[in-house]
C-alpha cells in the first residue's frame, strides 16, 4: 500500500470517527433533556408570590395583605354564633390552640372565592375554621349581652372587585407547631395550573410562639356584639 | 472541519436547527391552545343597541341604569361605595324541532377597562333580586308565550369609582345548549349605550 492510498482511507476514518462523537453528543443531550423534562406536576405547579406581614402582597387576581398593626391572637376554645339569637354560642376545645390571624383581601380582577390554609415547617397544613351560617346583623340576645351580632370570620367569603374584604381567620393548630407558620392563599375553591399562590410568612421565631401559647386565651370569639343597634 | 464541509451540509444543518427550535416551540404553542376558555380572540364583538348572534339566539342588550340608592330596601346592607347597576337584556331564541333553544345558563360579566369583572346578580343581591323580580338567569320568564323575543333584568353591584361608560357586558352560556355548533370559548362582547 502506497502513501496516496493510504491518505484516503485516513481521512474516511476521521470523519467517521467525527461523525460518531456528534451522534453521541446528540444522543447525550437527547437522553439529558428527557431525564430533565419537567413532570406534569411540575409544569402546572403553582406560582408562588411571597411577602410578609405589614405588605400588601399583589398576585394574579388578587391582594393580600395581613396587617402588621393588628396582632396574631390565640385561645383554647373558638366560640363562634349560635344557631339561633338567643341559642349559646357554640365552643370547640381543641388540645392544641386556635390561631386567629388578621387579614385584608381583594379580588382584582374577576370575583371569586378565596381559600387559605397554615403550612407549617413540615409541609402541614392546616384548614381554616368555617364561618357560620349566621346572617350578619342578627340579633344576640345570651348571658345578659344584647344587640347586634357581626362575625370577623371571612373564611371562604366571595370577593368581588372594588370591595376589600378586612376581618379574621381561625385555625386549629398544634401548640408546638406555631413557630415558622405560613399563610397560604389562592383565588378560586379549586387550583388551578399555574395559579398565583400568595405565601406570607407569618414571622413566627421561637420567642413569639412561645410569648403566643402564653397568651392564649381560654376563649377566642369570632364575632363581636354592637349594643344598642337592635 | 473544513470550511467546504459547513457548504456541504448546510441544507442539513439547517434542517436541525429548525426541528430543534421546532422541539421547544410546538409543545409550548400546544399547551397554549388548550387554555382557550375566555380568550381575547373568541370575543365577538356587538355594537351598542345592535343584536348580536350567539348559541341559538339573538341577543341585544338593551341598557344598564344606575340604581337610586335611596330606592333600594334598607335593610340591603351594601359597602358604602357599591352601586347597583341593573341591565336590560333582550333575547330571542331560535325556534327549534323541540320548542326554542335553551338559553337560561347563561354567565353574564360587566366588565372595565382595567380589566375587572362583576358578575351579575352576586349573593349580596339575591335576596333583593327576588324580592324585586329580577331574574337570575336568561331563561324566559315563566308564563311567558314561547315565539317572541322578551326581557331579562340583571343586578349587578359595582363599586362608585367605575363610570358605565367605561363598561362593556361579556356574555357566556354555560354549558352551551345540547347540539350548539358554538365554539366553547366564544362569547359576546357587548357595548354599552354610550360606552367605550
Amino acid at each position: 500500500m502506497n502513501a496516496a492510498a493510504a491518505q484516503p482511507s485516513f481521512q474516511r476514518l476521521r470523519r467517521f470517527a467525527l461523525n460518531a462523537v456528534v451522534l453521541l453528543l446528540a444522543a447525550a443531550a437527547l437522553f439529558w433533556l428527557h431525564r430533565h423534562e419537567p413532570s406534569y406536576m411540575e409544569r402546572f405547579a403553582p406560582i408562588l408570590v411571597r411577602g410578609t406581614p405589614g405588605e400588601a402582597v399583589q398576585a394574579r387576581g388578587l391582594r393580600i395583605e395581613i396587617p402588621a398593626d393588628l396582632a396574631l391572637e390565640t385561645g383554647r376554645v373558638l366560640v363562634t354564633p349560635g344557631i339561633t339569637g338567643s341559642a349559646p354560642p357554640d365552643e370547640q376545645p381543641s388540645s392544641g390552640l386556635w390561631l386567629s390571624v388578621p387579614v385584608r383581601i381583594e379580588a382584582t380582577l374577576d370575583s371569586d372565592r378565596f381559600k387559605v390554609f397554615l403550612r407549617d415547617r413540615d409541609g402541614r397544613e392546616y384548614a381554616p375554621a368555617d364561618q357560620s351560617p349566621a346572617e350578619p346583623g342578627r340579633a344576640f340576645n345570651h348571658g345578659g349581652e344584647g344587640g347586634r351580632m357581626f362575625e370577623s370570620n371571612i373564611a371562604g367569603e366571595s370577593l368581588v372587585p372594588g370591595f376589600p374584604a378586612s376581618g379574621r381567620l381561625y385555625f386549629e393548630v398544634p401548640s408546638d407547631r406555631l413557630e415558622g407558620l405560613h399563610a397560604r392563599f389562592h383565588l378560586g375553591v379549586m387550583e388551578t395550573p399555574n395559579d398565583n399562590l400568595v405565601d406570607i410568612d407569618l414571622g413566627i421565631d421561637h420567642h413569639r410562639a412561645l410569648a403566643l401559647q402564653a397568651a392564649a386565651t381560654p376563649k377566642l370569639r369570632t364575632f363581636i356584639v354592637r349594643e344598642g343597634v337592635l | 472541519m473544513s470550511a467546504g464541509w459547513w457548504r456541504r451540509q448546510w441544507p442539513w444543518l439547517l434542517g436541525a436547527a429548525v426541528l430543534a427550535a421546532g422541539t421547544v416551540v410546538w409543545p409550548h404553542f400546544d399547551r397554549q391552545s388548550l387554555i382557550t376558555f375566555h380568550r381575547k380572540d373568541a370575543a365577538r364583538a356587538v355594537p351598542a343597541g345592535a343584536w348580536g348572534r350567539y348559541a341559538g339566539a339573538e341577543w341585544r342588550l338593551r341598557g344598564v341604569t344606575v340604581q337610586d340608592r335611596s330606592m333600594l330596601p334598607r335593610d340591603l346592607r351594601l359597602p358604602a361605595n357599591a352601586r347597583v347597576l341593573l341591565t336590560e337584556l333582550e333575547i330571542r331564541p331560535d325556534q327549534t324541532a323541540i320548542g326554542e333553544s335553551g338559553v337560561g345558563r347563561c354567565a353574564l360579566t360587566l366588565r372595565d377597562g382595567r380589566g375587572r369583572g362583576w358578575r351579575a346578580s352576586p349573593e349580596t343581591l339575591t335576596t333583593y333580586s327576588r324580592r324585586a323580580g329580577f331574574q337570575l338567569d336568561c331563561a324566559r320568564p315563566r308564563g311567558e308565550p314561547a315565539g317572541p323575543p322578551y326581557v331579562v333584568r340583571l343586578p349587578f353591584l359595582l363599586p362608585d369609582d367605575v363610570p358605565p361608560t367605561d363598561l362593556r357586558l361579556e356574555l357566556l352560556l354555560l354549558p352551551l345548549p345540547p347540539g350548539s355548533d358554538e365554539r366553547s370559548e366564544a362569547y359576546l362582547d357587548m357595548a354599552l349605550p354610550g360606552g367605550r
